[in-house]
């Protein structure tokens, strides 16, 4: 029988999702239900003299308003989740509502409960607050400067965290090296737009003690954990059910003061309360991602030998520390600076800082893409100046093929890779010696092409559950299934992960199916409600597939095992005399006697004739935590022509070959590559968000803030190499965020390079037309 | 021609006589919105909005489109280069609505051309030229450019004379976009600089007109 297992089926998931018949948050109706709007600050920066709520209480349909005042005592913080050790971590209270000060424009001011959402939002208009305005920053490294405006009584300088990564002895290859290079680098603050919006529905019913909460969530047990220590519930009266969720990108992994708004709401009202958020909110009060500035150096040999990096790195967090962000500019950004390179020494500085902004957490890649930006800028900067084709700079300092596991400077170890083999077949598709006498021809004529080539690798599957202690993760790192079969041998798998788009409802029973010999539609997978599904840690961090898909595939072995004990009983043989053969137990040597897995399914569940003490039913539960993240790795390569006059880039070619071990599914890999490639020509082309020196967001709406769009993207060619990982049973690694991680720098580079000629080195982020330009009128010596 | 105020993007699309007569109106219409813009979307909305940077007004500049308004009081007509007053202002006064676009023949041998360079979010001009030349008897008999997105309104350039009498070689063409830039205040926002913009503004003048000039026959 031909295995699921490698096939490119279709989605599942896809025709409801396109024909409109998908529920998400915002669609859960409920009898009585109430609509919740929330006053946001206008301010950046303010201390709260008065909040008068008396008219808006006054206001047709309004059935209550809430002040920070008002909740100070029934409502706990807003927690942070990610403690890092040993680096002085600061963080100070997140009241649900501002009590006596705000940190960022949107910021919560006063809740509204009302009867519409129209008289909701009406009512916010009729709230008066008297603000004496502070100083704004939004800059991370002028933050973090003596007499900069202080956002918090305790931490000075605004200095959430100082964390240090070093490995080998930088200052003293530094020291000793012929060849010495530094960067500012600039990682712009980038807004996540999932194309929903979050939102949070929540309903008490005062007889059972029970909250329901639906939210839009990527981790239904981390917020039911967050929404108990919010709202002081116990866990077991909570329940999260994360429906349809409409992406997340890392922006719904966090717990927000809002679904302990609504939750509060309706324990105080005895009536269900919802919450939407809609784009203008959603880009003010959704965590954001990015924002670094970064100073990098790099030092080598002459002939390319990279033998030190040291890095000096202002994180904004925004006004207050979210969920997970002292992790994210840390334990997954600093500790992966050898990238797939075998980088000996290296020293790293990361200062994590409040600004008057949006808070910052994980954005697709988090962490990683800015590592894995710092490191193939300054390659290239690095074989510029010692006149080496940065092909060749790669090559040589590439961990070779035979080293895995291999330790790098920062302490961490790669499972396995074969970065020699992605990068080969990257270059044969470009035709790399032809594209570089093509550009050599080219520039003769006055026109500007160019080539990024990236070799990178990243750290995901997140992770053992000891190492996420170490690492002060608030949390464990396993995953769960529940493998359940039903009378009728068909199958239902309940994840502890909650996908919101990738596609694991189709390739999680594609791994269960073949485990059983049945027809993929003989088997569901449900995710995302509390009450269905064992503890689990949630879909982020591409670990989805590697630790939650192996445990369905524990769990489903299990069951396996179990329907090989009956048979044996009922076939009157030895265990050890079956075969599994075409979906059935079959006595070895006697082919008529067999049981099907449906008669086996049967059996378990009527426990007619077990065997002796056998209980019966036929399900099975795993836990499964790996011993190591998973290392995907690869190579992208980006052709460009610039167009001098103007600065529009336009992109030739974009080659990704990427190795996540074995594909269970190509078509649902090639959709995660394509999406993460083109979020990640976005950052390197046209996102950013911008704050004025007062702290407010310019690029608050889809007018100004450039999500790309299909017209604007190249055609994306996709290749593979299968290298599997020792750490889980299907031997895969994740690869939901490659595409973002290793496309901005291969774009950037590649412009950069076509620019070589006119002498430009760098470009910061995004290269519109505008900076592009700028850049050429400042190497030819012209214009700002 | 005459078009009334409520005919969509598509409709202008779909229509052969004014494809046929008009040609730079449904090339531009294609560069507005998506699908769904353009199926949903008036051209008298799209004008009376007077967005800056909107593309169909400088093409209702170089063709020297009339405008009718009519209120309960009436109707008047308003060529549209008297139409925008500001951005998102125009002559129109509360209580009147635009009914009507009038467009005169346009000139014999007329080439026209719009080149713009997008927002990349909005997707509406950073700096858009529209362009009408007329030749005759081998050299230009007369030249139209209009700009978008460039200052507060659209606004015609006033010194395209220059070309007229000659066979529009690319340095007159160079020196008219150059001089259409003279004494302008350019916007300055945080898509494009003044300077950039300006710059911008003079590639798509000279390209628009180049562009014009080859279809004019
Ligand atoms: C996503 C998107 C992308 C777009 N991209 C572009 C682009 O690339 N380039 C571009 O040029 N434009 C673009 N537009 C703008 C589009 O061209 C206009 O929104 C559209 O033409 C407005 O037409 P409407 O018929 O919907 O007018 P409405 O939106 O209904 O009206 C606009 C305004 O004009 C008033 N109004 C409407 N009709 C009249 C009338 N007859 N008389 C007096 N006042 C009137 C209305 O009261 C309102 O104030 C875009 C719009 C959207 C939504």
């Amino acid at each position: 029988m031909a295995t699921l297992f490698g096939s490119g089926i279709k989605r599942r998931e896809d025709p409801r999702l396109v024909t409109g018949r998908a529920t998400y948050t915002d669609d859960v109706k409920l009898p009585g239900l109430l609509y919740a709007a929330i006053l946001r600050s206008t301010y950046a920066h303010a201390k709260l003299k008065q909040v008068d709520v008396a008219k808006a209480k006054q206001a047709a349909g309004v059935v209550a308003v809430y002040t920070g005042a008002d909740l100070r005592d029934k409502v706990n913080a807003v927690p942070c989740a990610w403690n890092v050790p040993n680096c002085d971590l600061k963080v100070p209270p997140h009241p649900v509502l501002a009590v006596d000060k705000v940190r960022y424009v949107g910021d919560g001011i006063a809740l509204v409960v009302a009867e519409s959402r129209a008289a909701a939002r009406d009512a916010l208009d009729l709230i008066e607050v008297d603000y004496d305005p502070l100083d704004a920053v939004v800059d991370p490294e002028r933050a973090a400067q003596k007499g900069a405006p202080q956002l918090h009584a305790d931490v000075p300088n605004n200095v959430a965290f100082t964390w240090k990564v070093t490995g080998g002895d930088a200052d003293k290859a530094f020291a000793e090296a012929p060849v010495k290079l530094e960067q500012r680098i600039l990682q712009p603050r980038l807004l996540p737009t999932a194309m929903e919006p979050r939102a949070a529905c929540a309903s008490y019913n005062p007889g059972t003690g029970q909250l329901t909460c639906w939210i839009t969530s990527q981790n239904p047990h981390i917020h039911r954990f967050l929404l108990s220590v919010m709202t002081k519930l116990p866990e077991h009266r909570i329940r999260v059910i994360a429906p349809e969720v409409g992406g997340g990108f890392g922006s719904k992994i966090p717990g927000y003061a809002d679904e302990a708004l609504v939750s509060f709401a309706s324990l105080d009202l005895g009536r269900p309360v919802k919450w939407t958020e809609d784009r203008s909110e959603n880009y003010k009060v959704t965590i954001h991602g990015r924002d670094h500035v970064e100073h990098v150096e790099l030092c080598g040999t002459k002939d390319g030998k990279i033998t030190g990096l040291r890095t000096r790195v202002y994180a904004g967090l925004g006004g207050y520390a979210s969920t997970a962000a002292p992790g994210i500019p840390t334990i997954l950004h600093g500790l992966m600076y050898s990238g797939p390179y075998a980088i000996p020494n290296i020293a790293g500085t990361v200062y994590g800082v409040y600004t008057t902004t949006t808070p910052v957490d994980a954005y697709r890649g988090a962490g990683r893409p800015e590592a894995t930006f710092l490191l193939e800028r300054m390659i290239d900067l690095y074989a510029r100046k010692i006149g080496m084709d940065p092909v060749e700079v790669r090559r040589k300092n590439l961990i070779p093929n035979d080293k895995f596991p291999y330790t790098v400077a920062t302490g961490i170890t790669y499972d396995s890779g074969n970065y020699q083999g992605a990068l080969d077949k990257a270059l044969q598709m470009i035709d790399y010696k032809k594209f570089r006498a093509e550009q050599a021809k080219a520039r003769k004529d006055g026109r500007y092409l160019g080539i990024g080539v990236t070799t990178y690798c990243e750290i995901c599957g997140l992770g053992p559950s000891q190492v996420a202690g170490a690492v002060g993760f608030g949390g464990g790192l396993y995953d769960s299934a529940i493998v359940r079969v039903y009378p009728t041998g068909v199958v239902r798998a309940y994840i502890g992960a909650k996908p919101h788009g990738q596609g694991e409802e189709t390739t999680f029973a594609q791994i269960v199916a073949d485990e059983f010999g049945l027809p993929v539609e003989n088997v569901e997978v449900v995710a995302g409600d509390t009450e269905a599904t064992p503890q689990g840690w949630g879909t982020y961090g591409s670990r989805t597939t590697a630790v939650c898909g192996s445990a369905v595939k524990v769990a489903a072995q299990r069951v396996k095992a179990k329907a090989k004990q009956i048979a044996a009983h009922l076939l009157e043989a030895n265990e050890a005399d079956l075969d599994w053969k075409d979906g059935k137990f079959v006595v070895k040597g006697s082919p008529d006697k067999s049981k099907s897995f449906g008669e086996l399914a049967l059996m378990a569940n009527v426990a007619w004739n077990m065997p002796p003490g056998v209980e019966p039913g036929l399900e099975a539960t795993a836990f499964f935590d790996p011993t190591n993240f998973v290392f995907p790795f690869g190579t992208h390569i980006c052709t460009v022509e610039v167009d001098a006059e103007t600065g529009e880039v336009k992109i030739l070619r974009y080659i990704a070959v990427d190795d996540c071990g074995p594909q269970i599914n190509p078509m649902i890999v090639e959709g995660q590559v394509h999406g993460g490639v083109i979020q990640g020509l976005g950052e390197a082309l046209q996102e950013r968000a911008v704050y004025d020196e007062d702290g407010q967001l310019l690029t608050g709406t889809l007018m100004d803030y450039a999500v790309p769009k299909a017209s604007q993207m190249p055609k994306i060619e996709t290749a593979h190499t299968v290298t599997p990982s020792p750490v889980n049973p299907l031997g895969v690694k994740g690869v939901g965020e490659t595409g973002t991680i290793a496309s901005v720098p291969t774009l950037v580079n590649a412009v950069c390079d076509a620019l070589a000629p006119l002498g430009v080195t760098h470009i910061d982020k995004p290269l519109t037309p505008a900076r592009v330009w700028t850049a050429i009128q400042q190497a030819k010596g012209g214009a700002r | 021609m005459r078009i009334g105020a409520t005919t969509t993007y598509r409709e202008l699309l779909d229509s052969k006589p004014l494809r046929a007569k008009y040609p730079l109106i449904a090339e531009v219409t294609e560069h507005i919105g998506d699908l769904q813009v353009r199926n949903a979307g008036t051209i008298g909305g799209g004008l009376a909005h007077a967005d800056p940077a909107a593309d169909m007004p400088p093409v209702m500049l170089v063709l020297d489109a009339t405008f009718v308004l009519q209120s309960k009081g009436g109707k008047r007509s308003v060529p549209a280069r008297k139409f925008f007053k500001g951005p998102f202002t125009t002559v129109l006064k509360p209580g009147e609505l635009l009914v009507e676009i009038r467009l005169p023949g346009p000139p014999k041998g007329a080439g026209m051309a719009y080149a713009s360079f997008e927002q990349a979010a909005s997707g509406y001009a950073l700096a858009g030229a529209a362009a009408l030349v007329a030749v005759a008897k081998g050299v230009i008999a007369r030249a139209e450019l209009a700009f978008t997105g460039v200052a507060e309104t659209p606004f015609l350039a006033p010194a395209t004379k220059p070309l007229i009498g000659t066979k529009g070689d690319p340095d007159a063409i160079g020196r008219v976009a150059e001089a259409a830039m003279a004494g302008v205040e350019a916007n300055d926002d945080i898509h494009a600089g003044r300077e950039y913009r300006l710059h911008l503004a003079r590639v798509a003048a000279r390209r628009a007109l180049t562009e014009a000039l080859a279809r004019a026959t």
